[in-house]
């Protein structure tokens, strides 16, 4: 235990000399966990983008003599209990989980940096005001709320993006809010109200160039949250409706056939995984870029 | 202290009215007539459904509904729409087994994400580390619901160690450890492996930091061997905040039983949330979302008492 202990992804001596001084491409670039991450994710986002030539079949044809199939090279991952294959379905299931995953995100954005903002800046009443309504929201178990609005007012994709977009608000809002309450003590805000700029442009150009950084991480480590989420609530039967093929249904539709066909549902849910797995990498990586002492900002 | 709690129980009151306010508007401002989703369509006739409508108290203006459902639930008399039981009797049967369950993943996943913390600590950026890294990622960011499909498949259906649902032997009842043990296994790994990477990350991180402190080499350089610095000086002091973290996790330990009491099929609060979202029995979502809430608060207000119980430098204001 001689040596000296590093706290973040870079030796601490070199914070100064390297870590600045590099432009933010090669510190991107330079980093193993969001190199890896990315690379699976464009290789997802393009599997999305070109489904209808990378499946080797239509996800939602049925052949019935050939349901239940073992992987064999005609059917690499196997086919379910309507003999559909599983590849094509997987491939497929791309746009729902990145779709739903990353347009959720950027509502969830939209919502936590607004209000974040206006609470940290405005502070008194309007912050305690604001705050407890995140706290309101924060203590409601948000899976359960959701399985709840979902059943309720039904799931069409768009609707599906809004009430998970919606539901993880409050942890933005939160974090946010607590970057722009340390930046207004900062020299350069007071100068720019000293020399007349209004509140929303203070909030615009000065404060919001300033919280891109964390923004861009916690939207970074929200994806994987929102994916599951979309996944968890079609699993009860409660995402986009079938057939379109979603994950979350795939292991769903495996359920039944656990003894005979563990293919229907392992291959989805390890999609799934694979793909929650590089968001986080990514979120993790751009966090010790950004900045490598704060820990815990998820 | 005893002020202070006082003071953060008198601020959970307008929280409280603010879930409760925010629950019912959901599901007030819901399409659909519970009246006609209850009454059975071959004997409704027009004035039975005016009859169930004025029973459920389904015509009077929002406010109204809400204050009397709100004070009927407080007093105990609110009702599943859909089994006429007091809901207040439904959670109670629910909950030891939810208690039980939540309490068994906290366990799981406090004691083996501290031991893989620790580990990780003692060797930072080494192999080991790696593994531990690796480890934590997935147990974040693997899906509860496949995760326990996984393990059914292979503890249950392929090697037939432990069943794959229900909490005990079919014609049993009561509580026998010896009876039920083989029963929670699978549950609580699916439920405490998220808590578990949490904490495992957790603790590493805060290890490294000890180990970095002033009062660490002040126990090196005393000559103290090894094993009594890491455990009396270092880990001591970095085990603290976990006492916080599995504080706010609790909502995240309540989702996940909500996942996990439906795959496995365990007769807890999960299962009847679940339940009753798909019957529509909004008392009990109701019900069910306030008293989850109400967890969540006091979870975060003992994490808060005892960190300062811990901490003697933590005063409260």
């Amino acid at each position: 235990m001689a040596e000296r202990v590093r706290s973040g992804g870079a030796p601490v001596a070199s914070l100064e000399t390297v870590t600045r001084r590099r432009p933010l491409w090669r510190r991107l670039l330079g980093n193993q966990r969001v190199v890896a991450g990315a690379a699976v994710l464009l290789a997802t986002l393009a599997a999305a983008l070109f489904a209808g030539s990378l499946a080797p079949y239509d996800p939602n044809a049925q052949t019935l003599a050939d349901r239940l199939l073992g992987p064999t090279a005609a059917h690499p991952l196997g086919s379910d209990q309507l003999g559909r294959d599983v590849l094509s379905r997987v491939i497929w299931g791309t746009r729902v989980s990145l779709g739903v995953g990353f347009s959720s995100v950027a509502i969830t954005i939209v919502i936590g940096t607004g209000i974040g903002v206006a609470a940290g800046y405005a502070g008194g009443w309007v912050d305690g005001l604001l705050m407890r309504f995140v706290d309101v929201f924060l203590s409601i178990p948000v899976f359960m709320l959701l399985l709840t609005v979902v059943a309720i007012y039904g799931s069409n994709v768009n609707l599906l993006i809004a009430f998970i977009g919606i539901s993880a608000f409050p942890g933005a809002a939160r974090i946010v809010r607590a970057d722009v309450l340390s930046l207004m003590p900062r020299e350069f805000i007071a100068a720019a109200r000293v020399i007349g700029a209004t509140p929303a442009r203070v909030m615009v150009r000065h404060l919001l160039p300033n919280l891109v950084p964390i923004i861009v991480v916690s939207a970074t480590l929200r994806v994987g949250a929102a994916i599951l989420t979309e996944a968890g609530l079609s699993y009860f039967g409660l995402g986009v409706p079938p057939p379109a093929p979603t994950w979350g249904g795939m292991v769903a539709d495996g359920r039944a056939f656990l003894d005979v066909a563990w293919w229907v549902s392992t291959f989805p849910g390890l999609a799934l995984l694979v793909v929650v797995i590089a968001t986080n990498l990514v979120g993790d990586g751009l966090r010790d870029v950004f900045d490598p002492r704060r820990q815990h900002l998820s | 202290m005893g002020r202070y709690i006082v003071r953060r129980l008198l601020q959970m009151i307008p929280l409280l009215i603010g879930v409760s306010v925010l629950s019912y508007a959901i599901i007030i401002l819901a399409p659909g007539d519970p009246a006609k989703l209850l009454a059975d369509p071959e004997k409704m006739t027009a004035e039975s459904y005016v009859a169930m409508r004025a029973e459920l108290g389904l015509d009077d203006p929002g406010p109204v509904r809400y204050a009397k459902t709100m004070s009927s639930l407080i007093t105990g008399e609110l009702r599943s729409f859909r089994t006429q039981q007091r809901v207040v009797d439904a959670i109670g049967e629910r909950l030891p087994t939810s208690l039980a369950l939540g309490a068994l993943a906290i366990l799981f996943g406090l004691t083996l994400g501290m031991l893989i913390g620790i580990v990780q600590a003692l060797r930072p950026y080494s192999r080991v580390d790696d593994v531990g890294t690796m480890l934590s990622l997935t147990g974040f960011s693997i899906p509860h619901f496949w995760f326990a499909l996984m393990l059914v498949m292979l503890f249950s259906v392929r090697l037939r160690w432990l069943p794959s649902s229900g909490i005990r032997p079919i014609g049993a009842s009561g509580w026998n450890p010896l009876e039920m043990a083989p029963y929670v296994v699978l549950p609580t790994i699916v439920l405490g492996t998220g808590l578990l990477a949490y904490v495992a990350r957790f603790v590493r991180s805060s290890m490294l930091e000890a180990l970095e402190q002033d009062y660490t080499r002040t126990a090196r350089s005393k000559g103290l061997r090894e094993r009594v610095v890491v455990v009396r000086h270092a880990l001591r002091n970095s085990l603290l905040p976990v006492i916080t973290i599995v504080g706010f996790l609790l909502p995240l330990l309540i989702g996940g039983a909500v996942v996990v009491e439906y795959v496995f099929a365990l007769p807890g609060m999960g299962r009847l949330a679940v339940d009753a979202v798909f019957a529509r029995d909004y008392p009990v979502i109701l019900t069910i979302t306030i008293f989850s809430a109400i967890a969540v608060m006091i979870g975060n207000l003992a994490a808060d008492v005892l960190y300062g119980v811990a901490d003697p430098r933590i005063r409260y204001g």
